[in-house]
């Protein structure tokens, strides 16, 4: 998720910074960001000057502290909250006063984030969505420490890249996750009361307006993932019903059909 | 085929068109209350020489509903609609089992029946007394009107009214939360998460009380506590912000509807 903020980040004017642990992880983020623009201004999606200036708008580094020098740090770790704690920890001690930290997380508490930094009124969530160089939704995030102009400066930052933020409070799952739950919790209720199949259930809940059925769903994301986000939010709320998963989800994942990732799921996926 | 139409709801209007339109003569009684002699005999009328009733209402005891099923000949069948109580539930009480629970056959459907991709689909139920007699002429009428019919297990809410008003409920408990602005929940499911509308919205145009209505009928045939409907959607619907029909549900709008068929 890292590159596709960087990209939105540089399209919409900015310098960017671009760290991760090892050179080769860079590098490639890089490439894979210049090739993403290159395809937006072909598909017409983006202005060629505004990308020839993008493509040139990042310097690389595996040294942390380098991007303290950065007016806002956006992180997008992997959601482990030791790791992120540590990176906030150290990027605050470095950072000026007047640094905005952002974190991306998407189950973590960014109040949890926010109390590993020196001044933790400077941290928020921007919580981006995938494929963040399309989709125009940011969750802002208001940690119990977050200040109101940190907030309001995130707001504008998402606005400012063309995004839609909305205002949440640092809750499990914030907006999206946690409300989407029973999208994909009871279809697998009602596939296991065997209420109906997994093509019929797809095919009544297109036909309300959703552009993929909660089984495609699953399949798309990854059985896994979908799975790892429902056990997260349950736990997170102290085990409340209505956020119960579902066995069948786990056996799935437990035989390895994860969906299209490993060529089947719910579905099968031909080669 | 002579049908014979009851019920309460906003989808009405659609069905009676779509049976007018495929040939069918439709009596109609989309009467909230009780009914007055003279509408009585004209339904007592209608219902003698029906080949089938049809109701969708999303509350007990509408008079029409239960005086259909004393005076609809026997043999013939009687589609309701379990959208808050399960089709053998219906069938056990309110006085179905006098009226022959075989012929009773479940339909599902939420407005606008006509789906958004092109046909619209209509789910079908049998309870477990339904005679394969009646759901095969429940199925043919359905599929005259130009709709696709899905067998689905019996239960309150069926697949799609139970899954929709499950995302409703969450979606009203995150704003009860103050997690965040009724907008912004709305905004974050249509571009975070590509629904086709935002979930408060859409239950101001379903309705809150039919909302509220099925996940009662789910909480209170399954027991399950993940489907107790949330404080909050009681209270609007207690005070009657039902949603669009009423002029404000969660969100406020400029025309009222029609007092007497408030509800979905």
């Amino acid at each position: 998720m890292g590159s596709g903020i960087a990209q939105v980040s540089a399209l919409s004017g900015n310098d960017v910074i671009l760290y991760d642990v090892e050179d080769a992880f860079t590098q490639k983020a890089l490439e894979s960001i210049r090739a993403s623009i290159d395809k937006g201004v072909e598909r017409g999606k983006t202005d060629a000057e505004v990308a020839v200036r993008a493509k040139d708008a990042f310097t690389l580094t595996t040294t942390l502290t380098d991007c303290a020098a950065a007016d806002v740090v956006i992180e997008a770790a992997p959601e482990k909250l030791e790791l992120k704690r540590e990176i906030f920890e150290t990027l605050s001690n470095e950072a000026s006063d007047d640094t905005l930290l952002a974190t991306n997380t998407s189950s973590l508490s960014v109040t949890a984030i926010a109390a590993s930094a020196k001044r933790p009124e400077m941290v928020v969530g921007m919580h981006f969505f995938n494929p963040a160089f399309i989709m125009k939704l940011v969750e802002v995030v208001r940690a119990m420490q977050s200040s109101e102009e940190s907030v309001e400066r995130a707001v504008q930052l998402a606005r400012d890249m063309g995004k839609t933020p909305v205002l949440c409070k640092d809750t499990p799952g914030f907006i999206s996750n946690r409300v989407a739950r029973p999208f994909v919790l009871e279809a697998l209720r009602l596939l296991g009361e065997g209420a109906a199949d997994v093509e019929t259930i797809d095919k009544l809940i297109r036909s309300l307006g959703f552009r993929m059925g909660p089984f495609e769903l699953m399949d798309l994301v990854g059985v896994d993932v979908n799975f790892a986000v429902s056990s997260s939010i349950f736990e997170a709320f102290f085990y409340d019903d209505k956020y119960r998963p579902h066995y069948i989800q786990k056996r799935m994942v437990e035989a390895g059909l994860l969906g299209r990732k490993t060529g089947r799921g719910f579905y099968e996926y031909g080669e | 085929m002579k049908i014979i139409l009851t019920g309460n709801s906003k989808l009405l209007p659609e069905l009676t068109e779509l049976v007018t339109q495929a040939g069918h003569d439709v009596s109609l009684f989309s009467d909230f209350h009780y009914l007055d002699k003279h509408r009585y005999d004209e339904l007592d009328q209608a219902a003698a020489v029906a080949d089938l009733a049809v109701d969708y209402s999303h509350m007990r005891h509408i008079p029409a509903m239960e005086r259909v099923m004393v005076t609809l000949p026997i043999d013939k069948p009687y589609i309701v609609s379990p959208m808050v109580s399960s089709l053998t539930f219906m069938t056990h009480t309110e006085g179905y089992h006098v009226g022959h629970p075989e012929r009773v056959v479940g339909w599902g459907a939420l407005p606008p029946i006509a789906s958004p991709e092109g046909k619209g689909i209509v789910e079908v139920a049998r309870g477990l007394q339904t005679s394969d007699a009646a759901f095969d002429v429940a199925v043919e009428f359905w599929q005259s009107l130009g709709l696709e019919t899905v067998e689905v297990a019996d239960g309150p809410g069926l697949v799609r009214a139970r899954v929709l008003c499950s995302l409703m409920n969450e979606a009203v408990s995150a704003l009860a939360d103050g997690v965040a602005s009724a907008d912004d929940i709305d905004a974050a499911m249509q571009l975070g998460n590509n629904y086709p509308q935002g979930l408060l919205a859409w239950a101001d145009e379903l309705g809150l009380d039919l909302v509220l209505a099925v996940l009662d009928g789910i909480h209170g045939e399954t027991g399950d506590p993940k489907y107790r409907p949330h404080p909050l959607l009681k209270r609007k619907v207690w005070a009657g912000h039902l949603g669009k029909s009423s002029g404000r549900g969660f969100f406020e709008y400029e025309t009222w509807g029609d007092p007497a068929s408030s509800g979905a």
